[in-house]
């Protein structure tokens, strides 16, 4: 068990760290004009939003699926674990919009308001995936 | 959490290990999402959440 507790907690660390990387190379989107540049350096920080945005869904995905499956040992191990992914399936889609939505209005015009903005986005869903990380360990206590 | 499903969670633990460092490699190169990209993204998500909801109304009308 331990093991794979640490195995575990390895693979999330390293996720995170490969979301917070933070590396760029080219290819630079403006969706008010429409244009991909693929000459453009890319903002690090798009990149970043854009990888932690689709591993957040696959971790979403992942909690509701397995949550939805496996709901009444859950709940007798955690019942909180049943509230937080009831709290993912009603706002989970929103937490992404949100991030999409900073994500879009800073590519539309790259100001450090907008970068403020969508750093915030970014906590709101690191947050999110952290917490759910807790309940996909091996054993699933989130303890 | 039974043997069968430790087991495989700690292979495919083992098996991330030697991919992550790929993945970094391959962020190090990325550029932001092409629209095309952007869009199939989008999809996904709706994809996703649509069938949390169907399996939350489907277990409604189960009882």
């Amino acid at each position: 068990m331990m093991r794979g507790n640490r195995s575990y907690g390895s693979y999330v660390v390293l996720v995170l760290c490969l979301c917070l990387a933070g590396c760029a190379g080219r290819g630079q989107y403006n969706p008010r004009t429409g244009v991909y540049d693929r000459d453009a350096f890319a903002s690090e920080f798009v990149v970043t939003a854009e990888k932690l945005r689709a591993t957040a869904l696959e971790v979403f995905g992942a909690l509701m699926e397995i949550e939805r499956t496996h709901e009444e040992e859950f709940r007798k191990v955690n019942p909180g674990i049943h509230s937080f992914t009831e709290d993912v399936r009603a706002h989970g889609a929103e937490w992404l919009n949100g991030l999409t939505a900073a994500k879009s209005a800073y590519q539309a015009e790259r100001t450090p308001e907008r970068l403020t903005a969508l750093n915030l986005q970014m906590a709101v869903v690191n947050a999110a995936v952290a917490h759910a990380n807790r309940y996909l360990t091996p054993g699933g206590g989130g303890k | 959490m039974n043997q069968l499903a430790l087991d495989l969670a700690v292979e495919l633990a083992e098996r991330l290990s030697v991919l992550i460092p790929m993945w970094i490699e391959q962020a190090r190169k990325a550029g932001e999402l092409t629209p095309e990209k952007e869009a199939e993204y989008q999809e996904r998500q709706k994809a996703i959440f649509a069938r949390a909801s169907a399996q939350s109304q489907s277990q409604i009308a189960n009882g």
